[in-house]
């Protein structure tokens, strides 16, 4: 014998009590829809007045704090002061006392000049132009002169160019010559 | 007769109205409070950054300002004084001027005024004429020093003349001396503290050696008479 396990539903009910129940229902699932998206506003918008609140205080005590520290860096002027002057005078000496270039040339020429070698005239201008007129009994002292200006080692690079303006032997057999030495 | 029209209205029209409703009230709530207290929340945000930012800033200055010791600020500073004063000070170049030549070996002859003050972007300077006479070593002794004067010098012009056939020279010195007066500007609020480079640090040294061996001479007090014009 079989046992059939099949289920029948028969709904008795009017069409319009139906129909009815159906609308009730649709109307009860827009209205939760509508509560919860209503509930989410109004906790989204607690949210960000709840974080503007809690910002506003952050930016108080950001404010409060500014306001203490630049009180005390108008306290401590005097020392901000020190410290600025002391940069800038720093700075200003550091520009003057670099380019020393004028000694430094001059200082290197005179050295390279030979024992023999007498300087009777030595002339350096503002753009570090050197004029020496030279003299000396013999001309190897002119050759010695020359090689040694050429060789930077001994002159410490500080000229670029050398000129031979003039050179002559008066009747007491001494040789005058002079130079002009152009800085680097 | 109007209520029954609205009655059946709502009973027609009952399952949009109310998600109607709150679907505009909804997009206003959002148009006019969320979406500005949003903006306005990001661009706090952004201001805080910065104050917070500058507060770094400020509290790490006040705490460098509060580290520094004012003794050796001042002795720093009266040692870049004396190498660039404020005004001409020009007893105190004359005697620094005299101590060099003395102790080179030159002759001093004559000392004059050549320009009055030319100013550079900073610094100011005035010129002045020094004639000595003396030997191509001593002079050689005596540009070396001005490198090492405790004021700063620059040695613009050279003019040497021998005297006759002798070792000794007749020079002509053009010196520029500087001076720099003090800046009105001693830092802002905001201006971040200056600091000193190794390259500042390794010069103030110089100077405060040099400061240390010249204080007679920057110090000296200079006799502008006899203490008693009737002797």
């Amino acid at each position: 014998m079989e046992t059939s396990h099949q289920k029948i539903s028969i709904n008795l009910l009017p069409p319009d009590v139906v129909l009815m129940q159906k609308e009730a229902g649709k109307l009860s699932l827009v209205n939760k829809f509508s509560i919860v998206a209503l509930l989410s506003l109004v906790f989204l918008t607690a949210g960000t007045f709840a974080i503007r609140i809690v910002q506003g205080s952050d930016i108080n005590q950001t404010n409060q704090s500014v306001v203490h520290a630049e009180s005390k860096i108008v306290d401590l002027k005097d020392r901000e002061g020190y410290a600025v002057v002391l940069k800038d005078r720093l700075e200003s000496i550091e520009d003057l006392t670099t380019d020393s270039k004028r000694v430094s040339a001059f200082n290197s020429i005179v050295n390279v000049a030979p024992a023999d070698a007498q300087i009777a005239l030595l002339s350096l201008d503002k753009d570090g132009v050197l004029v020496m007129t030279v003299s000396s009994a013999s001309i190897t002292a002119l050759e010695s002169m020359l090689r040694n200006l050429e060789q930077a080692s001994k002159t410490n690079g500080v000229i670029s160019k050398v000129e031979l303006e003039s050179l002559s032997r008066g009747r007491d057999n001494i040789y005058r010559y002079s130079l002009r030495i152009y800085p680097r | 007769m109007i209520t029954e029209t609205l009655k059946n209205f709502y009973l027609k029209y009952k399952v949009m109205i109310w998600p109607l409703v709150i679907g505009v009230s909804c997009i206003l709530i959002i148009l006019f409070v969320v979406i500005p207290q949003l903006l306005t929340y990001f661009q706090i945000r952004t201001q805080l950054t910065e104050k917070q930012n500058r507060l770094g800033v400020l509290e790490a200055k006040a705490k460098e300002l509060e580290h520094i010791d004012d003794q050796t600020y001042v002795r720093n500073l009266q040692a870049a004084f004396v190498a660039l004063p404020q005004d001409k000070d020009v007893p105190q170049v004359l005697v620094i001027l005299q101590d060099m030549i003395t102790r080179s070996g030159l002759a001093l002859e004559s000392i004059k005024f050549i320009s009055a003050d030319t100013s550079s972007s900073k610094q100011t300077s005035f010129q002045l004429g020094i004639t000595v006479a003396g030997s191509m070593d001593s002079l050689r002794r005596f540009l070396a020093m001005t490198q090492e004067s405790p004021r700063v010098l620059k040695v613009v012009m050279i003019n040497a003349e021998a005297v006759g056939n002798s070792n000794i020279a007749e020079t002509n010195l053009v010196i520029d001396v500087y001076y720099q007066p003090v800046s009105t500007n001693l830092g802002a609020v905001d201006q971040p503290l200056p600091t000193l480079s190794d390259a500042d640090k390794k010069l103030l040294a110089e100077l405060l050696a040099k400061y240390q061996t010249s204080a007679g001479l920057t110090n000296l007090a200079i006799p502008l008479g006899k203490s008693n014009p009737f002797q």
